[in-house]
């Protein structure tokens, strides 16, 4: 972040930059934990889809480190459960970034209103 | 919390430099700057560490919970488990009435079902406890550099400003 020139930097304005830094780190580390969790979902969801498949009465589903025998409504359940959960998560997650994002976009506003080209708020 | 000096936003550059020259201010924020870099990065690793464990202790939670399950519905579990990478063997585990926790410095203790829940869960919420503490850190150590980057370089300016002053 480099600032030149004659504007003089307030204690309000370094409180505004930190916020908006704090804001930034988080909505990266955001951005890949959403990526993970979207995997967790499709994957889920092709599970599920698979699920609906099978002919056999047990099926083996992936609880802690090994495979348990489920009978398949038990699995199905489960595997509902599961997605219902995931998914909530995932919903969670992006609201948060919507809100960091639009918090982000109100502090470039002031900021740049006042520094101007001296201040970088991009990546 | 961590122990380090925080980063105090100067209010007036001026006063702050002094007789001083510039270098050696901010070569004084600079060495500040590096020391907090330090820690940041240290909190970074607990951070990974952490978010590690984290999903250790859910999949022990939930393989608990279905032997929790099958005992109450009076079922015997049936379980592929993982005898090395890629081989799998089957087990019937014929009324779970115990688990085996693995407390770390070799040492496992056998728990009946219900008390091993209730410690996986209690190590659960702890660790992420210490997670939002170790996050709290990170923010305000990032304050703490952020600040710093912004007085160095407004030192600078200061400095650049008072040379081309005759």
């Amino acid at each position: 972040m480099q600032k030149s020139g004659g504007t003089e930097v307030t204690y309000e304005d370094q409180q505004r930059i930190n916020s908006f830094n704090r804001t930034y780190q988080r909505a990266k580390e955001l951005a890949a934990e959403m990526k993970v969790k979207q995997t967790l979902v499709d994957d889920l969801e092709d599970a599920s889809n698979e699920l609906m498949l099978v002919d056999e009465e047990e099926v083996r589903y992936v609880i802690g480190a090994c495979f348990c025998h489920l009978d398949k409504d038990t699995a199905e359940e489960k595997l509902q459960a599961e997605t219902d959960s995931a998914q909530s998560n995932l919903a969670t997650l992006r609201k948060e970034l919507g809100s960091l994002e639009s918090s982000m976009a109100d502090a470039k506003k002031v900021l740049y209103s006042k520094f101007g080209d001296s201040i970088n708020l991009e990546e | 919390m961590i122990r380090i000096q925080p980063a105090k936003f100067i209010e007036h550059v001026a006063s702050y430099v002094g007789d001083r020259s510039a270098d050696e201010v901010i070569q004084e924020l600079n060495e500040r700057h590096q020391n907090y870099r330090l820690v940041e990065q240290d909190l970074s690793q607990r951070r990974v560490r952490l978010m590690g464990k984290l999903p250790e202790i859910e999949k022990a939670v939930a393989a608990v919970a279905m032997l929790l399950e099958r005992r109450e519905a009076g079922e015997d579990a049936k379980v592929d488990f993982q005898l090395s990478e890629q081989l799998y063997a089957r087990a019937r585990v014929r009324q779970p009435e115990s688990v085996a926790l693995w407390l770390g410095a070799d040492v496992m203790l056998e728990f009946p079902l219900q008390e091993a829940a209730a410690l996986l869960a209690k190590n659960l919420s702890n660790a992420k406890a210490q997670l939002a503490s170790v996050l709290k850190d990170l923010e305000l150590i990032k304050d703490f550099i952020t600040t710093t980057e912004v007085s160095i370089a407004r030192v600078y300016n200061f400095d650049l400003a008072r040379r081309k002053r005759p």
